[in-house]
């Protein structure tokens, strides 16, 4: 054989992948008398058993219309969806992170379309609603996706960090507590925080002081607490970023984002003044006191928690392992989506234990309500942090389709379609809905728990940046809630911060390195003042 | 009658038309590569030195006093002890130790190989075998053998365990990293010393034992010489890795590295990927490599200069 002849089929072996890289046939083949709507979607955490669910849904009301989903992970990242949009061919985008400044791009370069007329002027009265979908977004992020009264993007999910604990443990140890405040195995569960019987805090601490009697209980019982993704300092931070919002609640908590309006201590803020709220509100040396004094006692969490070895996914084994192997663990601190991530290891400890009560699905797990303060300074209610508020649905400028894509994604935020959306990914999207027994029943139980846990609260989105001038000449503080950098700490590792044995550690050197410097923030408010006031 | 052979061109003879139609298929590759990455990459970067990002239109602006602002950005942030002043450090450290310690052990490792020496088997298979593996594979094994192996090893040994271990604690993790490239980086360099030496000419050495040459001797007058021309490639290739080079870091921690163990290298990468990048910082990060160029061009030709000229086999 020539060099060429080599040289030939190489080329050519090279081309066919490249040509199988982008083809965007799906299973089903299309049908020439149907109208097709691709669907490129993100396939994460949330898995892609809903999108399908709702294609057959709403295929049953259009049949004219075939819904076609294009599933992509790396190929999903927002980067490279900005940089190489005509290589894809999705009438639809559900993209799980898009920063400000790449929607900002998306929508500069003209490839997200329009979509005011299917969001905002049209109501929903296809799929027998008054309400229009903008009227359904969740307030808190709504401010976020209006292009001065037109609609280019839409919010996809809503996911918040939590304490997430072992439910067969809390009974086989008798780890729950009574009105009287004895533990117990869950016989007679104490009313929770919210004072209601049957709701997913009852039996569990109510105040701060109760959360670390349940920890010095686990103790004295063999049990490591807690173990979580140390090393990285998102997990841990964003679930104090929700402890932060709960404590302070709705209207001071949003302060951040809108930065004017008025806060309970603070009083009167202006966006001139709004600096101070970085340091100044008491949520943040609540918080900053709770994490110190649990992470103060190595007891209280798992030797790996802080090894760099430890990744989201090892600390979901050794959480999950740690029932049959070793020393229990209570709790890990995680994201809605662990359930799903996690699902091989218990379906593989189901197996491997024959017990199909650690199976995905079956084996039971609970959130932890977020300790109130013990002097009562907590706000009243819940108010859940999110971190997706920038998981983006958007329409393809580019689509020929545009009307059936429209009325899908009315669909998908109809009652209906948010249920089904839901029910198979088992996390909630930020919209007014209710989910239904019938839906309820196809969800995990930890899916369960999380929808009372976020349906009866206030939701708040922690990396959004609502306020103009945080889009603008103060993007470089647009992330300085969420992240927790400190001048005492600039990796914003509140937990490996407070890891004993190192001098100078204290909550009063943190909150003094959170200070914004008040010239710095004055100077760009100036100009943004000079630029956006006539 | 005109006896003279005519010239074989592309035009008139059919070999040479495939040859050459070969030759330019082959070249094509390269060339396009040095079109789009060198010579495209650079004028890009030369243009965001210029440019600032306007969050109103999602869109770069031009404006030569932008290149003013972005240079005063970079050398506050070298200067002030921040991450970029660490980071410089760090480099630094890394590069003194790669010239320093590792670059003499390679040769005397070599020399030891290439002598077969005792044990030297052995050493061969020991130092190489981090780069038979994949280095994520290899990352992986170093990270659980710190933070797993080392405290079982040594239960009372507190460093080990301290903040979680070596690789998690902020005053252990660069020297900890440097150690791993220590470790990972003498198998390279000692294969190819080694090679070269192989191919001293066996009556050459013949010769110098017949001169009573010792082994002290035959390093430096025979196996010296002839690696010299890898050493001096290592020499002012290693002035770039100043900026380029150094512990993989990011295959380590991804975006999460705290600021006592950054390095250039990565502190510019973070800018412009993962979780810490923006589109902001592309002006910053692209100026940012115009003066490395700047810095380092000069000193890499003084260098190669000076080393040519001081190769013993001239």
């Amino acid at each position: 054989m020539t060099i060429k002849k080599l040289l030939f089929i190489g080329l050519f072996i090279l081309s066919s992948f490249l040509l199988v890289g982008c083809n965007k046939e799906t299973e089903e083949t299309a049908d020439p008398t149907r109208t097709q709507v691709y669907i490129n979607f993100y396939n994460g955490g949330l898995g892609e058993k809903w999108l399908p669910e709702l294609k057959e849904a709403f295929e049953k009301l259009h049949p004219e219309i075939q819904i076609r989903p294009i599933p992509g992970k790396s190929t999903m990242d927002s980067g490279t969806v900005l940089n190489n949009f005509d290589a894809y061919e999705g009438d639809i985008f559900f993209m799980d992170y898009v920063g400000s400044e790449d929607l900002k791009q998306f929508m500069a370069k003209g490839y997200t379309a329009d979509i005011t007329k299917y969001i905002k002027e049209e109501t929903l009265r296809e799929f027998n609603e008054n309400k229009s979908v903008w009227d359904k977004i969740t307030p808190a992020i709504k401010e976020y996706y209006n292009q001065d009264g037109k609609i280019y993007a839409l919010p996809w999910y809503q996911a918040s960090y939590q304490m997430i604990y072992d439910v067969a443990l809390f009974e086989s140890e008798s780890l729950y507590v009574s009105d009287d405040g004895t533990f117990n195995n869950g016989s007679n569960k104490s009313k929770g925080q919210d004072g209601i019987k049957g709701t997913f805090d009852d039996g569990l601490p109510v105040t701060q002081s109760d959360f670390f009697n349940l920890l010095d209980k686990m103790v004295e019982k063999g049990i490591t607490p807690l173990t979580f993704f140390g090393s990285q300092a998102y997990y841990f931070t964003s679930y104090l970023t929700n402890m932060f919002a709960d404590y302070e609640g709705y209207n001071d908590f949003m302060l951040n984002y809108v930065l004017e309006g008025t806060d309970s201590d603070l009083g009167e803020i202006t966006l001139e003044e709004a600096y101070k709220l970085k340091s100044e509100q008491k949520g943040k040396e609540y918080v900053l006191r709770f994490a110190q004094r649990l992470i103060d006692n190595p007891s209280y969490y798992s030797n790996n928690t802080f090894q760099t070895s430890q990744d989201n996914f090892t600390a979901q084994d050794e959480f999950l392992l740690s029932s049959k192997q070793g020393k229990s663990i209570a709790m890990i601190v995680e994201g809605p989506w662990w359930e799903r991530e996690a699902s091989v290891t218990m379906e593989d400890m189901a197996g491997a234990f024959g017990d199909e009560n650690l199976n995905y699905g079956k084996r039971r797990f609970g959130i932890m309500p977020m300790p109130l303060a013990d002097d009562n300074s907590s706000s009243e209610g819940n108010t859940v942090a999110c971190t997706s508020g920038r998981s983006v649905i958007f329409m393809n400028n580019n689509s020929n389709v545009k009307d059936a894509a429209g009325l899908f994604l009315q669909f998908c935020m109809s009652d209906e379609g948010l249920r089904i959306a839901t029910a198979y990914s088992g996390m909630m999207r930020p919209y007014e809905y209710k989910m239904t027994d019938e839906y309820l029943n196809l969800m995990t139980p930890y899916g369960r728990e999380l929808y009372q846990y976020e349906n009866n609260a206030k939701i708040v989105f922690e990396e959004v940046p609502v306020s103009k001038f945080l889009q603008t000449e103060g993007s470089r503080y647009c992330s300085y809630l969420y992240t927790w950098v400190s001048s005492a700490d600039t990796t914003a590792n509140v937990a490996k911060y407070f890891q004993p044995g190192q001098q100078g550690h204290t909550v009063e050197a943190f909150l003094k390195g959170l200070e914004n410097n008040e010239t710095q923030w004055k100077d760009l408010v100036e100009e943004y003042r000079f630029r956006t006031e006539d | 009658m005109n006896n003279t052979k005519k010239k074989k061109t592309i035009f008139n003879n059919k070999t040479r038309r495939e040859q050459f139609v070969l030759y330019w298929a082959l070249l094509l590759i390269p060339l396009v590569q040095f079109v789009l990455m060198y010579i495209c990459v650079n004028f890009r970067s030369i243009l965001f030195s210029f440019q600032k990002y306007d969050f109103d239109t999602a869109e770069y602006v031009f404006n030569f006093t932008f290149f003013k602002d972005n240079l005063i950005t970079i050398l506050r942030e070298l200067f002030s002890g921040e991450t970029l002043g660490i980071a410089w450090w760090n480099s630094t450290k890394s590069y003194l130790l790669t010239l320093l310690i590792i670059m003499p052990i390679q040769i005397i490792v070599a020399f030891f190989i290439y002598k077969k020496m005792w044990f030297s088997k052995f050493l061969q298979i020991v130092l190489y075998f981090p780069n038979m593996i994949a280095g994520m594979t290899t990352i992986i094994a170093f990270k659980y053998f710190i933070e797993k192996g080392l405290p079982n090893i040594f239960p009372t040994v507190e460093i080990f365990r301290k903040l979680g271990g070596l690789l998690a604690n902020n005053d252990t993790i660069f020297n900890t990293l440097l150690f791993y490239v220590f470790w990972t980086s003498l198998g390279g360099g000692m294969i190819m010393m080694t090679g070269q030496m192989s191919r001293i000419d066996k009556e050459v050495l013949e010769a110098a034992q017949i001169d009573g040459v010792n082994i002290f001797q035959e390093f430096i007058h025979i196996a010296f010489p002839v690696i010299y021309p890898i050493l001096i490639i290592q020499l002012y290739t290693g002035i770039i890795a100043i900026f380029t080079g150094g512990p993989p870091l990011y295959q380590f921690f991804a975006s999460n590295v705290p600021n006592q163990a950054q390095t250039i290298q990565y502190y510019f990468f973070t800018l412009i990927i993962g979780s810490t990048s923006s589109p902001a910082n592309f002006p910053k990060a692209a100026l940012g490599g115009v003066l490395f160029t700047v810095v380092a061009a000069p000193i890499v030709f003084t260098l190669k200069w000076v080393l040519e000229r001081l190769d013993p086999n001239r």
